[in-house]
């Protein structure tokens, strides 16, 4: 493997690590449809920059 | 004679309201009086529910419920000349006024140092303010403007479901809740109920109590009862730019000086008189101003009955209330409309409570009507002394020209239902024949060139084969192919804004209240499931309306059947190869499907275990407004920011997953990619043989059905990653497609969706959902199997 695979490679692992933590604190935070946009989760979504 | 007996355009006096429980009162709020007067502006197509005109607004009720309300038969212009008169007209009164001076409340500059120093709250005290109005009155409007915030405004009653907060821009230490749409105090919704609780049980410091000034009588209905709170509070009188430019004004001071509370003119659309607002709201919260005036009962109303009822149970019951931290004035008149929850709060002993009810009886013979009726009448009777001395009613807005001439097709008796169909075909013509294609072809076109180039890229780098297969046949073709389908989940979202901020989506529940009722559902629960087009999860949310819990229920278990706009991604893509010019017939034809299902399933709801009458139908037509371009824009960039963040974090970790376990052996040894020797076929494997009746056992379809639980979008990520390139045709013929389509529209909704039903109907009810649609799909994908060759 060259190091240019290696390279990305590394940067798909990184990658999907922080976007695999990042869907777990949001659905722990905010068990809905994981986005605050658009819909009335009200109080129930921290997400919202109203909270 | 009754309401329903009373033919199109005839006028009445209503002379008693009947039935019985939160309906009737609900009705009375609305109200619905005696010696009101009521105009029947039409019936819907199917002949029920009838839209009434009373105190100057149209509202809808069922025939069933017109039923119940006795009127008397008058006039066109007896009608108008009551309607001059109006209650309390021969009251003594000592309003006459010509010149009030402005009485400055709420105002730092114009009030005394005594009235400041009355009861300041210590500085840095985060102010918390309740913002609470009729339905559909601008509410979420005004919270935006006070905000800063970007939340979804619509055109029909009740688009706020659940409370909302942010902090008044520019001023820290603030905090503003924008409550639900609420027609009284008396809990006749679940919405209703979030609204009263979050007043009485989590104190604000003020109330900005917004109400739509074009129809001033019926929203001053709840200023009254908030004011017996006590609770500091400003009135926002919004849409002043539409009343006067229909030819009507408000003496502001003499308002405010007859309710004893700040009053301010605004137009929350274009923000004016919003800055007034706020500085009044936080004047009044800081130094805690409570209304100078609660008592708006008159001696000389009807010899004073009500006025002594009121006050003889004040006298009573002012130990509990206070034990009960419940204002006096509000406990009384909850107590006289024999509010339960109240009630309770209060814990009479049986001796004061039957001294109550004795106060309550003599009330009612001298007054002549029941309690509930009496006290409404009390309030309405105040309020129309106030208006006419404070507002000069507008002409017939334009507004209002305007909606009577687009209802009259778009309601009328042989034009409606055409019509409906007709704007919803061409909404799917739109989205999934002609624009949407271009729009997606042309994306498709764009991801496929960059595609291409970084597959050159990684060629001419010399990259390993693996890393290759796994950024252009994992990332790329599972991410890309989501991406493509952004401009038809967009174009669906945009229609569907557009019919919920016209004042539309009202008249559907109007014109499909008889049909619903037939499968137990009442006309207000099309509502939520035309947003299930969109997404289940607002839609869910949006069932929050319903006034009875079965409703709610039904429809919850309803909506995931009306195909949610990510499905449209799965249906493109099974639909455009297999039935090429005729793939919008099979998409329309998808939908039709889901909502004959849905039906299906209701009556069976309906006759066994949902068993019941649907809710009363009682909802406020709005006009017709031009939908705010803002708002749509809003709506669709955070349409587009979700649907692409999810595509680059759950799609992009369920495509990565998905390429391993189907590039790698459980001994984690590379092989190829269709072969049944990966960790994907033997798991999928597993499983394909429930799907093999069906015509669909490839274990590569049963795996992108299994991801689609988590995002819908997910089964054509999943299936381009797993078929490497092979054409689709390849995995299942035409038969398979058609009962892979009709299962990917029936079973499970996603993850989210569940999780929504789950915080409103509890885990049981959530479970039961996922078998539920599981099952239905099974059997509807089986039936189609075995159609499917005959046909």
């Amino acid at each position: 493997m060259n190091i240019q695979s290696f390279l990305i490679l590394a940067v798909i692992v990184v990658v999907f690590v922080f976007t695999f933590r990042y869907v777990v604190r949001k659905n722990k935070r905010n068990p809905g449809c994981g986005s605050c946009h658009g819909c009335d989760m009200g109080q129930h979504c921290r997400e919202s920059r109203h909270h | 004679m009754t309401l329903r007996d009373l033919k199109r355009g005839c006028y009445g006096r209503v002379v008693r309201v009947g039935g019985e429980g939160a309906l009737r009162q609900h009705l009375i709020d609305m109200g619905v009086l005696p010696e009101s007067i009521v105009k029947v502006v039409k019936y819907a197509p199917m002949g029920d529910p009838v839209e009434i005109l009373i105190h100057g607004y149209e509202l809808t009720l069922r025939l069933a419920d017109a039923g119940r309300i006795e009127v008397e038969p008058v006039s066109r212009e007896e009608a108008v000349r009551l309607i001059k008169i109006g209650k309390g007209a021969k009251m003594k009164d000592n309003w006459e006024f010509d010149q009030i001076p402005h009485p400055g409340l709420g105002e730092p500059h114009i009030q005394s140092e005594e009235i400041r120093k009355e009861n300041p709250l210590p500085k840095n005290t985060m102010l918390t303010f309740a913002l609470v109005g009729n339905q559909n009155c601008g509410k979420t409007t005004l919270f935006n403007q006070l905000t800063g915030a970007n939340q979804h405004v619509g055109n029909f009653p009740g688009v706020t479901v659940d409370r909302k907060s942010g902090q008044i821009l520019n001023h820290p230490g603030t905090d503003v809740v924008d409550l639900p749409g609420i027609y009284s105090l008396s809990p006749y919704s679940s919405e209703e109920i979030v609204s009263r609780n979050f007043i009485l049980n989590e104190h604000p410091h003020g109330i900005i109590n917004i109400l739509d000034a074009t129809n001033i009588e019926r929203n001053l209905y709840l200023t009254m009862q908030l004011i017996e709170l006590g609770v500091p509070m400003v009135l926002a009188l919004n849409m002043m730019d539409e009343l006067e430019g229909n030819g009507g004004s408000v003496r502001i001071n003499e308002m405010e000086a007859l309710l004893g509370i700040p009053v301010v003119a605004i137009s929350a659309a274009k923000n004016q008189g919003v800055e007034e607002l706020v500085d009044h709201a936080l004047h009044v919260a800081h130094f805690q101003e409570a209304p100078k005036r609660q008592d708006f009962c008159s001696p000389d109303d009807h010899g004073g009955a009500v006025h002594r009822c009121l006050h003889a149970i004040m006298h009573l019951i002012e130990d509990h209330a206070q034990r009960a931290r419940l204002p006096l004035r509000f406990a009384a008149s909850k107590l006289i409309e024999g509010d339960d929850l109240v009630l309770d709060a209060l814990k009479l002993e049986q001796n004061e409570y039957e001294i109550v009810q004795h106060i309550i009886r003599q009330m009612e013979e001298e007054r002549g009507l029941d309690a509930s009726a009496a006290l409404a009448d009390m309030r309405f009777t105040f309020i129309n002394r106030l208006c006419k001395q404070t507002v000069v009613k507008p002409h017939l807005s334009r507004e209002h020209v305007r909606s009577l001439a687009i209802d009259k097709v778009l309601t009328g008796q042989y034009t409606a239902i055409p019509a409906f169909l007709l704007i919803m075909g061409l909404i799917f013509w739109l989205t999934f024949e002609s624009v949407g294609i271009w729009l997606q072809d042309g994306l498709a076109a764009c991801i496929d060139m960059f595609t291409a180039w970084t597959d050159n890229l990684l060629t001419s780098w010399n990259i390993n084969a693996a890393v290759h297969s796994l950024v252009i046949d994992g990332v790329f073709a599972g991410c890309g192919s989501v991406l493509s389908f952004v401009p038809l989940i967009l174009l669906l979202f945009f229609f569907l804004s557009m019919l919920e901020d016209s004042g539309y989506m009202a008249r559907i529940a109007f014109v499909t209240d008889h049909i619903l009722r037939r499968i137990g559902l009442s006309g207000r629960s099309i509502v939520p499931m035309l947003i299930g087009f969109g997404c289940s999860v607002p839609s869910v949310m949006a069932s929050r309306t319903l006034p009875s819990e079965r409703d709610r229920r039904l429809t919850i278990m309803l909506t995931p059947f009306m195909s949610c706009s990510a499905k449209v991604a799965i249906y493109a893509f099974i639909a455009e190869p297999f039935f090429g010019h005729y793939a919008w017939v099979a998409m329309v034809g998808l939908y039709i499907l889901g909502i004959l299902t849905g039906v299906a399933v209701a009556l069976v709801a309906k006759n066994f275990f949902l068993k019941g009458e649907a809710a009363p139908f009682v909802m406020e037509l709005p006009n017709y407004r031009m939908p705010g371009y803002k708002n749509v824009l809003h709506l669709l960039r955070d349409k587009t920011m979700d649907f692409v963040e999810r595509a680059f974090t759950v799609i992009f970790l369920a495509t990565i997953v998905i390429w391993f376990l189907q590039h790698f052996s459980f001994r984690l040894q590379m092989v190829d990619p269709t072969s049944n020797d990966s960790i994907l076929a033997n798991i999928a494997g597993l499983i394909a043989p429930l799907f093999q009746p069906l015509g669909f056992g490839d274990w590569r379809i049963v795996t992108a059905l299994v991801s689609g639980f988590m995002a819908k979008e997910s089964v054509v990520a999943t299936l381009e990653t797993l078929s490497a390139g092979e054409p689709i045709t390849s995995l299942m013929s035409t038969g398979g497609a058609i009962c892979f389509l009709v299962f990917c529209l029936l079973y499970t909704p996603c993850v989210a969706a569940i999780a929504s039903i789950r915080r409103e109907l509890g885990n049981r009810y959530a479970i039961f959902v996922i078998l539920l649609q599981c099952g239905v799909a099974w059997i509807v994908s089986f039936l189609f199997s075995l159609l499917v060759p005959i046909l």
